[in-house]
């Protein structure tokens, strides 16, 4: 009970200074708002095509007439409208992926590399030495607190994203963004999204935690990143897929991605709805995934116990 | 109680900053003195588990610190004060004394309330209290320097250099805070000031060269600079090379020196009762000679 006050004792510290700080806070909004533009860049771009088609449809008499006489109304025009521009949103992630994995690798390690040398350089871990808590405790505690830092910003870019996807919706079909689109997102935000920043940070953290100065972390931070780029595509990459870079998770969710509102429109049309990875892509099984959880945590996990022992072999800690 | 035994502490391979020093350290208020680079701060923090020794053992409180139960042990009863002591700028004092009497273990709100208000109140801090740190003065952040220490209830206090940059008002009120402490635990006090000592330590050693030089009492360490101390009044003429002068009072017509060391040639000199600082001196004195 005890170590778990300290943990917690140490990550307020590390939230409070997170957010006062500038470097984790601005490269989370940075590399979440550049991630958003590169999704929504292309379904913006045929967002106003996608209105006058609509707009032509239900202004043709004939049209309305044969579906109606299926027994539609003119809201499924609307949806089957906004659901092509929310496959293009969706579909916009393979193409938009490589970005998230470098800027968040990129600049995410170096912001965060200055957490342990931080409380060197203020002079106060000879002091926090002094006190019972272990340097196990005292490095989770770092990670939680600037986890907690960047998850919470992280929901500014992620709630931009969606603002501005809703807007747009609302705006050229007067219907909100469908509920699976929504719930892919989410999805891919904490099944993807998270694990790419929870190891951005924690990089940066443990590469930080051998050096004195708060600058002098910030190069092995972004060495760290850089490294973790190589690393990711390498450990994670799934089958080959002509253009497009994701790693398991975002293959997954991809592969399972299913639009209603196009299947209701191929029902209508007769001509089935493409998968989202194209006909023929390989398929791959959710132990796949686990696994890529798995080798995160083990990896992660084994670079915080080397920085534990250089804690304890170096100050004694 | 605390027991050093045949301690020594190398820096990479040349630098020797203990060499064999013995010590037992009772309860009560316990004075640590020596020059700059004596050795004091390292032997401080091999005594609070921050350091490993290179030779020797050492008993914290019934705890070996050289090994990681002990050393745990050993900060769970722990108050320490380091000589250089800083403090995250954007936090106010409150923030800062909540922060570390979670990691001590102070997990109890109520407690912690309680021993916050406290330790405000005893280092006059109660009113700026949520003001961020950046805003202190030097005296300011050396006293939540303090009140950190004392957060806990520690059973062993150690301060290392607590009055540096201190004004006298400040140091007097320390002092006492101290001594008050050292009722109810034991309290080191590391310094090179050798008043702060006087004035609230009867148990001392004097350390120099990473080797103890005096281990005793006050009243000891005086005794031992007893005809040694001598005041000399001079019309211009500098005292002897080999005497170490104490003070120099210039007066209208002449100069008042306090001087330490074997008698001076002069008729002049008149031996006087020492103080603890001239028994420290003459001790160095007597290191340095005797090489």
């Amino acid at each position: 009970m005890k170590t778990l006050w300290q943990i917690f004792a140490v990550a307020r510290t590390e939230f409070r200074f997170g957010l006062r700080r500038g470097g984790p806070v601005i490269t989370t909004l940075l590399s979440g708002l550049v991630f958003g533009a590169a999704i929504l860049l292309n379904p913006l771009a045929n967002l106003s095509m996608a209105k006058d088609d609509l707009n032509h449809i239900l202004q043709n008499p004939t049209v309305i007439e044969k579906w109606t006489e299926k027994g539609y109304t003119v809201d499924i025009y609307r949806q089957t409208a906004a659901g092509s521009i929310a496959e293009m949103t969706v579909f916009s992630v393979p193409w938009a992926w490589f970005t998230l994995l470098l800027t968040y690798f990129l600049l995410l390690p170096a912001a965060t590399a200055a957490s342990l040398p931080a409380d060197r350089s203020f002079g106060v871990a000879e002091l926090l030495h002094s006190t019972p808590i272990s340097g196990g405790s005292y490095l989770a505690g770092k990670v939680l607190g600037v986890g907690l830092t960047v998850g919470l910003i992280g929901l500014i870019p992620l709630g931009l994203f969606f603002g501005v996807l809703e807007g747009s919706f609302l705006y050229a079909f007067q219907v909100g963004v469908p509920a699976d689109v929504v719930g892919f997102f989410f999805k891919f935000a904490l099944l993807d999204g998270l694990p790419i920043l929870g190891w951005g940070l924690t990089i940066g953290i443990l590469a930080g935690s051998i050096f004195r100065s708060r600058r002098a972390a910030v190069f092995p931070g972004l060495v760290a990143g850089i490294l973790s780029i190589f690393f990711w595509l390498a450990a994670f990459s799934p089958p080959d897929l002509p253009f497009m870079q994701l790693d398991m998770a975002a293959y997954y969710l991809l592969q399972n991605y299913h639009s209603t509102v196009l299947d209701t429109l191929a029902k209508l049309t007769g001509f089935p709805s493409p998968p989202m990875l194209g006909k023929g892509a390989p398929v791959i099984g959710i132990e796949r995934v686990i696994i890529m959880y798995l080798i995160i945590a083990i990896s992660l996990f084994s670079l915080a116990g080397l920085a534990r022992l250089w804690l304890k072999w170096k100050e004694n800690f | 109680m605390i027991i050093v035994s045949q301690l020594t502490k190398t820096y990479g391979k040349k630098v020797q900053a203990l060499r064999g020093v013995d010590m037992e350290i009772g309860s009560g208020m316990f004075g640590l003195v020596g020059p700059n680079g004596a050795g004091k701060t390292t032997l401080m923090r091999i005594l609070a588990g921050l350091l490993r020794p290179t030779i020797g053992k050492v008993s914290v409180l019934g705890n070996d610190v050289t090994t990681g139960r002990g050393k745990k042990a050993v900060k769970e009863l722990l108050g320490y004060l380091p000589q250089e002591l800083g403090l995250y700028p954007d936090l106010s004092a409150l923030e800062f004394l909540e922060y570390v009497a979670l990691l001590k273990g102070v997990t109890d709100k109520v407690d912690r309330k309680k021993q916050l208000e406290e330790i405000l109140e005893l280092a006059g801090l109660t009113q700026d209290a949520r003001r961020r740190l950046r805003t202190y003065s030097g005296g300011m952040k050396r006293r939540v320097g303090i009140a950190q220490a004392l957060l806990g209830k520690p059973q062993l206090l150690i301060v290392d250099e607590p009055t540096s940059g201190l004004d006298p008002e400040e140091r007097v009120r320390l002092r006492n805070l101290l001594a008050e402490m050292s009722a109810h635990c034991t309290v080191i006090l590391s310094t090179h000031i050798v008043e702060d000592v006087s004035q609230s330590c009867n148990d001392l050693a004097v350390i120099n060269l990473g080797q103890v030089l005096f281990r005793g009492s006050a009243g000891d360490l005086i005794a031992q600079a007893r005809g040694h101390v001598w005041n000399l009044a001079t019309s211009c003429e500098r005292p002897e090379a080999s005497l170490t002068v104490v003070s120099t009072m210039q007066l209208e017509n002449s100069v008042h020196y306090r001087v330490v060391g074997n008698p001076p040639g002069t008729s002049k000199a008149v031996s006087v009762e020492p103080s603890l600082e001239d028994g420290y001196i003459w001790l160095m004195q007597k290191s340095r000679i005797q090489g």
